[in-house]
């Protein structure tokens, strides 16, 4: 296939979903749109580029996006941001919204849901002093096909052992022979829903916590300032913003404060501790 | 340098596990059953031991059992090994004193991360 093709098809996926493919990663293009040419009855990638050319129809132009964003993750990833959570900022809200009760949570770009399943097992199994808060707690993706894997909470043993404490698996998992299912008491946490953060008028408001981790590095640069101003507008004062540890230097905004030694954990800045500084 | 101990009566897995613990620099050992594990471990104990469920003489379960009432046999990080997704086995082990799984067929990933989680590496 040419790279004349190739760069079309990487086009298409930029224009829908945002996300920027790099020249290392089109490689992948022929493995990854295997399974929707076989899907549609297209003989090869030309055939499907001629279609898409003229036109073809949406459903199939969000299965080529789909099928080429990289959905790689794992529980309890990185590992620090949640030891973070647990020991200083989740006390920290607790402090700060006991009497409302209520905390707001959103994992943007959580692919098939090990990282909000990571949250919310933290919090049911190290907070139980919230069992009587309100929780709203959100996970988004992009992908229809992967948000509703992660709402099903399936996993197979391969993806359980990667992050997962043993702990963890016994108490929060049913084993279905070959596979494992997240028990109702962690999926009932969490509202599934797919996605696009280019619609910057579905963000979710009032945020504690927005966790968006190794998706910005995806996006060209002009497009993740204005993600992370949407975020910051998202987030409450106080709040917390969690990317990856690679995207630690994608936000230069004066009023979102890096977390010390944590790489790529910022904390919204108070209106009153801006005027202070 | 942290010493291993890789007990599994498969000759392929205690391979594979060796040459995976050589390359992050571990010291290793092997047993193939149960009692010869805890022979050793009476002569010297591991750091860490990673566990097959079954195996001729004495099994997963009955060598830990007897491990973690020899003296120092509380040291290892044990890490068990099956290959089967069964939460009875596994919680079974846990409470025999294992301190994680790990399910066959394992990489060097899974293997990293699985001793990374009990603080091995």
């Amino acid at each position: 296939m040419s790279l004349e093709r190739v760069q079309y098809l990487c086009k298409i996926v930029e224009d829908k979903v945002g996300l920027h493919l790099t020249d290392d990663k089109m490689y992948l293009v022929e493995t990854r749109l295997a399974p929707v040419l076989e899907k549609h009855g297209y003989a090869n990638l030309e055939s499907l580029d001629r279609d898409l050319r003229i036109g073809a129809c949406q459903t199939i132009v969000t299965e080529v996006a789909e099928a080429l964003v990289t959905h790689e993750t794992l529980f309890f990833r990185d590992t620090y941001p949640y030891t973070y959570l647990e020991k200083l900022y989740i006390p920290d809200i607790i402090g700060r919204n006991a009497k409302s009760k209520h905390i707001r949570i959103w994992c943007a770009g959580a692919s098939t849901g090990q990282e909000p399943y990571s949250l919310a097992m933290l919090i049911r199994e190290k907070f139980p002093e919230l069992h009587d808060w309100r929780i709203d707690f959100f996970a988004t993706d992009v992908s229809s096909q992967v948000i509703e894997k992660a709402e099903q909470g399936i996993f197979s043993h391969f993806e359980i052992q990667r992050g997962l404490p043993v702990d963890y698996v016994l108490k929060y998992f049913e084993s279905q022979g070959k596979t494992w299912q997240v028990k109702p008491v962690i999926r009932n946490m969490i509202s599934f829903q797919q996605q696009n953060l280019q619609s910057f008028n579905s963000y979710h408001d009032n945020i504690d916590i927005l966790m968006c981790r190794n998706v910005m590095l995806y996006f060209q640069p002009g497009f993740r300032r204005m993600i992370i101003d949407e975020f910051h507008n998202s987030l409450k004062e106080k709040g917390i913003l969690i990317l990856g540890n690679t995207e630690a230097s994608m936000s230069n905004r004066q009023d979102l404060i890096p977390a010390l030694n944590q790489a790529g954990i910022f904390i919204k800045a108070s209106a009153a501790l801006q005027q202070a500084s | 340098m942290k010493h291993f101990l890789v007990v599994d009566d498969s000759t392929v897995i205690r391979k594979v596990a060796k040459k995976i613990l050589e390359n992050l620099d571990f010291e290793t050992s092997e047993a193939n059953n149960g009692q010869s594990a805890l022979e050793y471990c009476e002569q010297r104990m591991p750091d860490g031991i990673i566990l097959d469920w079954n195996m001729p003489i004495l099994d997963g379960i009955g060598f830990l059992k007897r491990l973690r009432n020899l003296p120092n046999g509380d040291h290892p990080t044990v890490i068990f090994c099956t290959t089967e997704n069964d939460i009875q086995r596994i919680s079974e082990a846990i409470q025999a004193g294992a301190n994680e799984y790990i399910m066959k067929p394992f990489d060097t990933d899974i293997f990293h991360g699985k001793l990374k989680q009990v603080g091995m590496v």
